[in-house]
């Protein structure tokens, strides 16, 4: 590098910033034409302002939004300022004989304001009866925004946000949701989003990444339990683990359209934060935000459902099964998939000896922590076997030879000793499948986190040779059944869904399977 | 006639018409998150540092003598409030294992420029943060930092070929 690459390199700023004067530029233009080196150079440093203004527009592009926060919050501010207490204070304790009069009269007013604080501070309603308003809501809408703060895409952008806007109409088995998928690639990431909207008959999955659709046509059954699941899933989306509704805290009040709310906030164990915003009159929500630490330590905003509703008007269209226009369908409603009921999960493998498949259909958590699942194992090269595993058993008894046979349970979350010990409920057959229904019965106390992760099957196989394959298979903890009802609907519905007649076998019912469950406990712990 | 705007809006804050405050803020957002942005070299933190000090303004609107002198006295705040900010992440960081970063690699995107932007000192990366914010003006950027023309150029230079090194040769640490 000689001297004019030095001066050209020194004053390569300067000819981007535009501040140097005709002949300076003149002179270093010269030299870039003979000089690869500072050529590249320059190039180098016009590329990388090119990158600057980029980056800086797309942070400007955002001031719009955030000078108007500043403005809500002023505003927020301005609305709730008390007087100026200093200068009445200032006012009033002019004088000796005030300051006498005066103090007097502070205790009397702390007194009274104390009283009034401390009433004022007490919401109108509990927390805790959240659950339950929610569980009896007929109609809900959830709308908002779900972030992607830790993710870049492969450009480098943010990733933007993708707007949620889900309904669930109880009555009718209606329900649509929008999902949003982020797909982690060496480069950076992808969404991918979603739709499902079911209107009672049948489901189309949209898929706006691809513009296409595909329709599917479920049963009453599975109508209902998808929108059991659906408002499962609603629950966590505002509340997070429903069974820790106490845990949160009030924090402050916010007005939001001109109605009062009490904002309340949980820390979640996992290092979030949720933040539930309940009106203060009649507790029921209005808005939440789920929050994350960022590796720096700020809060980070994960998801923000702004709009939250019960029991409103459902506005014509919501749940429309109409392919979108310019999107690509798959099949029609008149060839529309059937769904496939009970895919709560399944394993299956091979080698030269077997090909196994060993499915979980579906599974429920009784009061009394007992589980009820239906599940199915089968060798592919022997499948006409089966029926005689079923021949000999009875109710309470043990559990088919099943190439793989789901034996007991385990809390999934490890360093708990409950083991859940198999005796068998009954069977269904559907389409030439058999499905085994089991009560799997805890020789102690659940765990309270076995709703959040579930259990892990015990099993053997009834193979010669044994195979040496490790499976792993995770139970959800399913529908918690409390009532005769509950069984009735979910339980003995689960059954008929599965039986090629329809109809779940009359032995099993609520007070036989209660009433077992009893008598295991009780040989267990005499 | 700018300063004569602020002036009145000031004069108005002060008198209790707590909207004219609006005016300043809608005039001056800009200049004040540039400024924290600058500083603490992340979106986040600017935006919540703006607005602290765009807060703490309003409180203390009644003590500004000069009115139009508005725009420094704002500028003032916010530097104070972002400095006060990283005087407590330094605190926070001595108590905990110091973070290694990677070293730069060639990078084309907007990501690593953002890393890269963090990783220059405090006295490149606000004149190179004003200068993209002020529409590329080295003599705003002169002004609202109260340096000289020469000096708001040589620092801009400076921070151009740091942020090149950055990109292609080697990181630093990150400060």
């Amino acid at each position: 590098m000689n001297d004019d690459c030095r001066k050209t390199r020194d004053r390569a700023s300067d000819l981007i910033s535009g501040v140097l004067s005709r002949a300076e530029e003149q002179a270093i233009r010269e030299h870039l034409r003979t000089c690869v080196s500072c050529h590249k150079y320059v190039q180098a440093l016009e590329q990388e302002d090119a990158s600057l203004i980029d980056h800086f527009a797309q942070i400007d592009a955002d001031m719009a939004t955030h000078q108007a926060r500043v403005l809500q919050r002023m505003d927020h501010l301005c609305t709730n300022q008390k007087p100026n207490t200093t200068s009445i204070w200032r006012d009033i304790m002019k004088t000796r004989y005030a300051k006498l009069t005066t103090a007097a009269a502070v205790v009397a007013l702390a007194v009274i304001t104390g009283v009034l604080l401390d009433k004022s501070t007490t919401p109108a309603y509990a927390i805790t009866d959240l659950p339950a308003a929610f569980e009896q809501a007929r109609v809900i809408h959830l709308q908002g925004w779900t972030y992607f703060p830790r993710h870049r895409m492969p450009n480098g952008k943010r990733i933007p946000p993708v707007e949620i806007d889900n309904w669930i109409d109880v009555e009718n088995g209606r329900s649509r949701h929008t999902g949003a998928g982020l797909s982690i690639e060496p480069n950076g990431a992808r969404v991918t989003v979603s739709e499902t909207i079911s209107d009672g008959l049948y489901t189309m999955g949209v898929n706006h990444t691809e513009r296409s659709v595909q329709f599917y046509r479920l049963s009453e059954y599975q109508q209902r339990l998808r929108t059991h699941h659906m408002a499962r899933m609603m629950s966590g989306q505002l509340f997070g683990d429903i069974e820790q509704i106490g845990d949160f805290t009030l924090v402050g009040q916010e007005r939001l359209d001109g109605v009062g709310y009490d904002i309340w906030e949980r820390e979640m164990p996992t290092g979030g934060k949720l933040k539930l915003w309940l009106s203060a009159e009649t507790g029921l929500p209005r808005r939440t935000q789920m929050l994350d630490r960022s590796d720096d330590g700020r809060w980070e905003l994960q998801s923000d459902y702004q709009t939250i509703e019960y029991n409103v008007e459902i506005p014509e269209g919501v749940f429309a099964t109409e392919a979108p226009a310019g999107y690509a369908s798959e099949n029609t409603k008149e060839t529309a998939f059937p769904h496939e009921f009970g895919r709560g999960g399944g394993v299956g493998f091979g080698g030269n000896d077997y090909s196994l498949q060993c499915d979980t259909k579906i599974s429920f958590t009784l009061s009394n922590g007992c589980v009820i699942m239906g599940w199915s194992s089968f060798d592919r090269n022997a499948e006409e076997q089966q029926k005689s595993l079923f021949s000999d058993l009875v109710f309470g008894g043990r559990l088919p030879r099943l190439p793989v046979e789901l034996h007991g349970l385990k809390p999934a979350e490890s360093g708990n000793d409950v083991t859940y010990a198999g005796y068998h409920l009954t069977h269904t057959s559907k389409a030439g499948r058999l499905i085994e229904w089991t009560l799997y019965v805890p020789n102690g106390t659940p765990p309270a986190n076995v709703k959040q992760f579930g259990y892990r099957a015990l099993y053997r196989f009834n193979l010669d040779p044994v195979p040496k394959w490790n499976i792993g298979l995770t139970i959800e903890h399913g529908i918690p059944i409390e009532t005769a009802t509950d069984f009735e609907t979910w339980v003995l519905g689960a059954m008929a869904e599965l039986s090629d007649d329809g109809a779940a076998p009359e032995h099993v019912t609520y007070p036989n399977v209660m009433e077992l469950a009893r008598e295991i406990r009780a040989s267990l712990h005499p | 006639m700018n300063e004569s705007i602020d002036e009145n809006a000031v004069h108005a804050c002060q008198r209790g018409d707590k909207e004219a405050y609006a005016t300043l803020v809608e005039r001056h957002y800009r200049h004040v998150f540039a400024l924290c942005l600058g500083i603490l070299g992340n979106v986040h933190d600017a935006e919540d540092a703006a607005q602290e000090a765009l807060l703490k303004g309003l409180a203390k609107i009644g003590r500004l003598g000069r009115a139009r002198r508005f725009e420094p006295w704002i500028l003032k705040i916010a530097r104070n409030q972002c400095l006060d900010l990283l005087r407590k992440r330094k605190h926070l960081k001595t108590l905990t294992t110091p973070q290694i970063t990677e070293p730069a690699r060639k990078v084309n995107n907007n990501h690593d420029l953002e890393r890269a932007i963090r990783q220059l000192p405090l006295e490149l990366r606000l004149p190179l943060t004003m200068y993209y914010f002020e529409q590329k003006n080295a003599g705003i950027v002169a002004r609202k930092l109260n340096i000289s023309h020469s000096l708001a150029c040589q620092r801009l230079r400076a921070a151009r070929n740091e942020l090149h090194t950055l990109l292609t040769k080697g990181g630093s640490h990150e400060r």
